[in-house]
This record gives C-alpha cells, structure tokens and sequence, in this order.
C-alpha cells in the first residue's frame, strides 16, 4: 500500500480521486472539468507531481473514461504538468497514463494533441473497464 | 411647571488615584442626594507633557452649556501645568455655566479649597516638636500649583518658627508623581550628598517616592528618616512605612463643590470661597510608634466622685466630641450619630448591663464604615478614645478595670478583623475587575472591525457593573460624532440609535437620556497616539476609575486597529475598483485591437470566404486569418487557452508570425511553418515573458487545384461535399503551439481534396461547447446538421444562420464565437 499523501478534489458536478491500484497512483477524474474547476487542478497536479517524486513512482494513471468534459484551460493544467515533469533529470521524469474513451470528443481531440507534445511522457490508451 | 433635573459636569484628569477618586466619590453622593445628573469628563492634566497626558484634553471641549448647566473644575490637579491664571482664562470657554473650582482659587469663579498652612504647619511641627527633627527636607509640587507653593512658604514659616535655618540644598522640585519623589531622595543624597532626618513632600505620591527611594539605599524609614506626605491617599496607609500625612476631606470638597454649582443654579447667595479643615494623621513614617491616633494630649480629667459614671455624666459632651471627631476622621461617610450609641453601651457594660450589646453596636457600625468605604482600621482611634477618658477612673476598681480591659480588647480584635475582611474584599473586588478586564482586552485586542469591538464591550461591561455606555465615534472633525455602541442593560430598544450621527456636544443622539431618571456618566476620550477617535460614555459602577480608564485604554487601541483595517479593506476595494476600471479599459483596448486585426471581407480568387469573431465579454484567444497568395490562400484557425489580456496578446503574436512567414514563403509546407510559429512562441511567451500560455492552430494552405494541405492540432475540419450534400470530420492531427520548444515529432502535414462547390467549415470550441440551461453542449453533430441544412446558402449566409443557431442553443456567451467558411469555387 502507498501512504498517499493526496486527498480526492470534489466539487460540484467534478470529482477527482486519488487511488492506490496495486502500487499504481491512479486519479479518477469524473463529470466536466469546466471554469469552476479550473483554479484547482494546477495546484492538485504540482502536489500530486511531489507525491510521486517522494514515492519514485514511474507512471501515474490518469482515468479519464468517466470525464466527460474538459475546456481547454482545463487542459493547460496538464501541459503545465507535462512541462514539469520535463523539467526534471531524465532518470527522474515519469509517464501520464491516460485511460480514455474515444467516444469523447474532447478527448480524441484533445488527448492527441498532448501526446504530440510530449511522446515519451504521454501515453494514450482506451479505457477497458478492466482497470489499468 | 417643573424644572428639568440638573446636569452638572466635573473637568478631573483621571481617575486611577484615590485623590480624584474621593472627590468624584463626594460630587456623586451629593449629586444622588440632591437628584442631579452627573457627568464626569476625565481629560487629563491640561497641555502635560506627559505620555496621553494633553492628548485626551480634547473631551474638555465637549464638556459645555449643550450637555450640562454647570460645572465643578477639579483645579487642584488640572492645572498643574499651567498654573491658576491660565487655568482660570481657559474655564472663561465654560460661561455662562456656574463653576465652581476644587483645591485652588480661581479668579471669578467660587472655590473651595482646604486649610493646607494648617495642615502642613501641624505636620513639620509635629516633626519638629514631637520628634526633635532639625534637618527637614521639602519636595515640592509643580511650581504653578497654588497649594503646592502654600505648602512649601509654610515650611519655611515653620523652620523660621522654631529658629531652624532654611537650606535650599534641602529642598527639591517635584511634581506630584511618585517619581519626582524617587528623584528628589536621588538629587540631595547622591547629588548634593546632604544630610537630613526628616522629608516632607507636598503630597502623598511624592512622599510614597521617596520612602522607596530612601530604603532602596538601605535607609531604614523612620529610624534613619522620618517621612511626611499630604492628602492621607489609601498608598499610604499600606506602605512599607505607614505614612503620617495630612488628611484633606477630599470627598467634602467634593460634596460642597456641588453644592456651591447647585446654589448657583438655584440663585442663591453664595460664599466666594469655602476652607475646609484638615487634619495631621500621625501613623509610623513620622517616628511615633502608634498608629492613626488623634493628635491630643491624654485628657486629665476626674469625676468629682471619682466614679466612671461621673466621669461619663460630667464630660459626656467632651467625649462624645472626641469619639464622633475619630468616627468622622476614619469614615467620613459613616453616621457620625453611631457615636453617642457606642458611648452608652460601653458605659452601660461597664456598670454591669447585659454583656455585648457595646461590641454589637460597634460592629455595626464598623460594616456600615466598610460598606461606605472607609477607613476601618482607624476605628481603632475610637477604642483609644474610650480608653484614654476612663482609664482614670478605673484605677482603684480592679473587676471593672478588667472588664473594661476584656473590652478593650474584644473590640480592638473585632477591628482588626473587620479590616483584614475589609482588605480581603477589596482585594477580591479588585482582582475580580482585572480578571474582567483582561478577558475584555483578550477579546477587543482579537477583533477587526468596529462592530466586534462593540460587541466585546457589551459582553464584559455588566460583568463589570456597568449597566449603560455610549460609544461615539468623531466623523469629519470633532463637532460630529457618530453612535457606534447604544448599551442599556435596561433598555434594549437603545440600540435603534446605533449609527445615528449627532453633535458631539450632546454626548449622545437626542431621546436617549432618559428625563426620569438621574444617572452618573464617567466620560471618557478615546484617542490612539495623537489621533483623537471620540469618546466613551460609562454609567458608573464600580468606584475605582481604574476600571474605566482601563477599558478606555482597550477600546481606543481596538477602535484604532478596526479602524485601520476598516481604512484598509476600503482602500484595498477602492484600488480593486481603480484596478478593475483599468483592466477593462484594457480589455476594451485589447478586444478592439483583436476585432479590428481580423479581416471580417475577403476578395479571393477562386473562393467564397465569410468569417466572424464575436468576442465573449473577457478578452478570448480566438484567431483566424485568410491570407491570398499567388496561386492560393492560406488559412489558419487557433485558440490560446484560456481567457484576458495575455491571452489576446499571444494570440496576436500568432497573427503576426504567420503573416509574415505565409508572405515571405508561401509555398512552404504548413508543418514548417508551424514549427517557426512554435519556436517564436515558445521563446517569447516562455523564456522572456514567463507565461504558460499555449495555443491550439491549424494552419492550411489551399492551391488553386482544391488541393488542401494543413498542420497543426485544433478541432476538427468540416467539409461539405457539393456532390452529396453531406459534411465530414477531417481530425486535425497535431500537437499545440507555445507548450514545448521543439513540435517537430508531434507534426505532420495532412492533405485533403476540395471540389468544386465543396464548402469548408473552420470554428472554435466557443462554437462546439456553447452549454444551454441544462449544461448540454451544443456540440459537432449539431454543427454539422446545421451546415448540411443551409450548406447550399451564400458563405456569409451559412455563417449567419449557424452563428444565430449557437445562440439559440446557449444560455449564456462564456468563450469566443468563430467561424471561418471557404467554399472552393474551382
């Protein structure tokens, strides 16, 4: 068991959770990542960023299969992360495992474009319902 | 018709000395007796020099015809610093009011002033005669104080008297604080280096001063140097050495001060000046071994039979004078009558009536000296009395000598018990009001605003025993003062009054004070540093100033620190309004600079294009442009994300790039040219500007053939087909702008083959995400029902018709509104 210094982000109508899956960090994002959101995930992230810094984990798995919605500066949040982790030594950086599903529109639209951007941190897969 | 009831002002500096204590305590009780309001303004001593000493003279001003008819001027103390003259011209501002001065003369204005040559004559004779002191020192009072100076010509009066030289190296100038006590031992001892056996200063602080001073240098008090004060304040009696001293009948002067206001009011005839006597208390600082013992010669008198009940019958007068003169000199406010009673029962017992009823009546009147706040351990004065008459008469009758002596002593330790409980009470009142107090300064101290600091005097006041305050603040000077706290613990409705805004003369809003019924108002200044805020209006409870003075200290520090954070968040919401003005005016700048730099009539050959932007209210990050070229056109559709003035102007520096690179090489490949744009970007919104913006764009560049080559990740494309009047997603991919420095892996050129009539959609997310009441997006399947259902329209049409569709759907405008429509002509 990780001793997860996280705690979920709930507000309304968006729930992120932080879960231990048999070693793996998984954050469970669900509902609409829209403007009432916004101000919260930089900071979640940059914590999250230092948690998986003190566990040395390699990946973080990001479920987003239940997320229907994220607005664009929503998503500026993850760049910002990206550009974090791209920031430190190479021996240190980690994966983002995205567990998607491809009937969102936003997110075969958006994902992809994030993928590009960072290709050896950036990891795109379907979601299966079958966890990570 | 009745008159309305008086309302008389006393002008006092403060209150936490006994000395103004017991003479507000004497203006009170004649202002109950006489059904007469009282209003006490503690303003302290006019222009000291003190710390918060003039500072708080300002309340003085307030003190005037409007609030009160007349006036009792506590002179003794309030013009130490500028002498009677000016303090007569000041109290001129108070006409037309009756006035009358305490402790000095003021020209035209009665007085009533206490027999200080008497008294401090008897107090160095005392020394002089009884102990056989030939150096005396003299501290004086501040140098302007009348009585301080009457004080000091007596001493040289005296020493001149009993053919003792005067030596000015003895004397010291003081002014009246214990300090100039300790200053004075300092200057002639260590100073001066000269010798003396007994120091008299002109009041009791003083004297207190240097009885520490002195046994701070390991002088023992008598013996080495005998030490005399003036005034008899409650100090004095519990000092190391009890100190002899010349009692002033303080509350008297009190009593009679009003009465005089009274008469005046009344019109009567009036005596200009009223001397009241006073009286050498000898205790243990002067040398004498007893304490609190009238100053008389043991009384050398017989009965003719020799009996006590003849010596009782022929003196009676003589005695009951002596007892009464010991009542009245330990408790001034005690019925003086208890004395013929005391008299009888200890004559009664003595001849064998019932036992007890002597010790009954004593006790008695002993609680009600407690009660009143005297001086009980003096009673013992009444015992020595009693003693001193029948001691005579007992020599040859050894049963009743004893008796008496059994009585004596019963009633000394009756005394001596009633004091210590005295004492004790006063003790547990005192820390009672500390404790009070502290939770009062804890809870004002802890608050911000006024309204807390309000609240925190309403909980801590009936704790104290006050049942009414009045809390004003000053607004644009001081003649405007505005209500902050209406407390009346008997009336709650007070508080209607709250916020009310009235003449600052009036003390409090018009309807308050009650004409029914009479009531004493401790007033007091609230100032903060040399910042004078308003004032405090305490119903007087307890009957030590400390408490009031105290909670004036705790409500003018919060009341200065709410007012500060009141200023504060003011100030802070004015500039956040300043600030918002200015940022939207910047907004408006920047919206016009991004509507006016978008090209909204295109002339291409070989297209039909419309476009629009319609900005949301914060500045967006939409960008479009269509940019002809030979044997072309370029097009490039964006959105920075997020929302204000960075945003706009990344997505202007995106404008200018791609201008310039389309022009200068316009048949390079989309995806190279958006790497440059990416570069450009990233160093100037990264590296030089510090932002974090990044950008979704599309850049495509459409030949003459219909051949359509883009790069770059942003929605997906729509085209219509003219041959079967259906849309397709084309998906755009890529990677975003300005996010890392090098796109180079993430970006491909992507191709797409127009025909003639086929009609391309290019639109923004403002567009697709547009949300109804119920949240619901409006989405790209609908965008795309639309454009197939109008598809065949004019290009600017087609815009018009999808824009109005979007807005029908949303509720509300949160984002930019794009849409960028080319059909290729062929």
């Amino acid at each position: 068991m990780m001793d997860l210094g996280l705690s979920p982000l709930r507000k309304e109508g968006f729930s992120l959770e932080p879960l231990d899956s048999g070693g793996t960090l998984v954050l469970e994002l669900c509902g609409s990542a829209d403007m009432e959101i916004v101000g919260f995930l930089p900071v979640y992230f940059k914590s999250v960023h230092a948690e998986v810094q003190r566990m040395r984990l390699a990946e973080v798995v990001l479920d987003l299969h239940a997320l229907y919605f994220m607005n664009s500066s929503c998503l500026k949040s993850f760049v910002t992360w990206i550009d974090l982790i791209s920031q430190l030594p190479v021996r240190s950086q980690y994966r983002l495992r995205f567990l998607t599903d491809p009937h969102l529109q936003w997110q075969k639209r958006s994902l992809d474009a994030l993928r590009r951007m960072a290709m050896g941190t950036v990891v795109i897969e379907t979601w299966t319902g079958g966890g990570q | 018709m009745t008159r309305p009831r008086w309302r008389i002002g006393l002008l006092v500096d403060w209150l936490e000395d006994e000395y103004q204590n017991k003479v507000l305590s004497g203006v009170d009780a004649e202002a109950q007796a006489n059904d007469v309001s009282l209003f006490c303004f503690t303003g302290g001593v006019l222009r000291s020099p003190f710390r918060f000493g003039a500072r708080r003279n300002f309340i003085y001003e307030i003190a005037g015809p409007e609030c009160v008819d007349g006036l009792v001027i506590m002179s003794g103390t309030l013009g130490n610093f500028i002498g009677p003259n000016k303090l007569a011209r000041y109290c001129e501002r108070f006409r037309p009011l009756p006035m009358c001065s305490v402790g000095v003369a003021l020209a035209g204005i009665p007085s009533v002033l206490v027999d200080n040559a008497k008294g401090m004559r008897d107090a160095i004779a005392h020394l002089i005669v009884v102990h056989g002191y030939r150096r005396v020192a003299f501290i004086r009072g501040p140098g302007v104080n009348e009585e301080a100076e009457e004080r000091y010509r007596v001493y040289r009066e005296v020493l001149a008297e009993h053919g003792l030289p005067f030596s000015p190296s003895l004397v010291s100038l003081g002014n009246f604080q214990a300090s100039s006590g300790i200053e004075a031992i300092r200057l002639m001892l260590d100073e001066r280096k000269v010798a003396f056996d007994a120091v008299v200063a002109a009041n009791d602080f003083m004297a207190l001063g240097a009885i520490d001073a002195l046994m701070a240098r390991g002088l023992r008090v008598p013996e080495d140097v005998a030490v005399v004060g003036f005034d008899d304040i409650r100090e004095g009696r519990f000092s190391p050495a009890p100190l002899t001293t010349v009692r002033q009948p303080l509350d008297r002067q009190g009593k009679q001060a009003l009465e005089l206001v009274l008469a005046q009011l009344e019109g009567e005839h009036i005596e200009e000046h009223i001397l009241l006597h006073t009286e050498l208390v000898r205790r243990q600082s002067c040398g004498c071994s007893s304490h609190e013992l009238p100053d008389r010669p043991i009384p050398d008198i017989r009965a003719e039979d020799g009996t006590l009940s003849g010596v009782f019958e022929e003196h009676h007068a003589r005695i009951l004078a002596d007892v009464t003169q010991a009542i009245w000199a330990s408790s001034p406010d005690v019925d003086v009558s208890s004395g013929a009673e005391i008299v009888d029962a200890f004559r009664a017992e003595l001849e064998g009536e019932p036992t007890g009823s002597f010790l009954h009546i004593l006790d008695t009147a002993i609680r009600a000296a407690a009660e009143t706040g005297g001086n009980v351990a003096a009673w013992q004065a009444v015992v020595t009395t009693l003693r001193r008459y029948s001691l005579p008469a007992l020599v040859n009758n050894l049963i009743r000598r004893n008796r008496a002596e059994e009585l004596w002593h019963e009633a000394r330790v009756l005394i001596g018990a009633a004091a210590e409980r005295a004492q004790a009470r006063k003790r547990l009142q005192v820390e009672h009001w500390s404790r009070v107090l502290r939770k009062s300064g804890e809870a004002m101290y802890t608050t911000l605003d006024v309204n807390s600091v309000v609240g925190a005097v309403e909980d801590q006041i009936p704790r104290l025993g006050i049942r009414s305050a009045f809390l004003s603040v000053f607004e644009g000077g001081q003649d405007k003062a505005r209500l902050m706290m209406a407390y009346d613990i008997d009336d709650q409705s007070l508080t209607r009054h709250r916020g009310e805004l009235f003449d600052a003369k009036l003390l409090v809003p018009q309807g308050i004070f009650s004409a029914d019924e009479r009531r004493t108002y401790i007033a007091e200044p609230l100032f903060f540093e040399n910042e004078q805020l308003g004032f405090v209006l305490f119903e007087m409870g307890p009957t030590d100033g400390f408490v009031y003075e105290t909670l004036r200290d705790q409500i003018g520090s919060a009341l200065k620190g709410a007012l500060l954070v009141k200023q504060l968040v003011d100030e802070t919401s004015r500039r956040e309004v300043a600030e918002r003005d200015r940022l939207q005016k910047e907004m408006e700048i920047a919206e016009r600079i991004q509507t006016s730099i978008l090209r909204t009539t295109f002339e291409v050959e070989g297209l039909d294009v419309s476009a629009t932007m319609i900005p949301a209210s914060e500045v967006g990050g939409d960008y479009y442009d269509v940019l002809p070229f030979d044997g072309g056109c370029w097009f490039g559709i964006g959105d920075v994300a997020g929302h204000g003035l960075k945003t706009g102007l990344v997505m202007m520096m995106i404008q200018s790039v791609v201008s310039a690179l389309v022009r200068t090489n316009s048949w390079s490949s989309p995806r190279d040219h958006l790497k440059v744009v990416n570069s450009v970007l990233y160093e100037n919104v990264r590296e030089r500007l510090l932002q974090d913006e990044h950008a979704t764009l599309t850049l495509l560049r459409l030949d003459r053939q219909g051949h359509l080559v883009f790069a770059g990740a942003h929605e997906d494309i729509i085209v219509l087909r003219a041959s079967s009047g259906r849309t397709e997603l084309v998906p755009t991919p890529g990677t975003w702008v300005a996010a890392v420095r090098n796109i180079d892996a993430g970006t491909v050129d992507s191709e797409l083959r127009l025909h003639p009539g086929d009609t391309v959609l290019l639109y923004t997310d403002g567009i697709t995400e547009s949300m109804d009441e119920a949240q619901r997006q409006y989405g790209v399947e609908r965008l795309c029902t639309q454009f197939e259902a109008v598809g065949a329209l004019p290009v600017d049409e087609i815009r018009d018709r999808l824009l109005a569709d979007v807005r029908s759907h949303a509720a509300r405008q949160d984002d930019d509104l794009t849409l960028l429509l080319f059909r290729f002509c062929g």
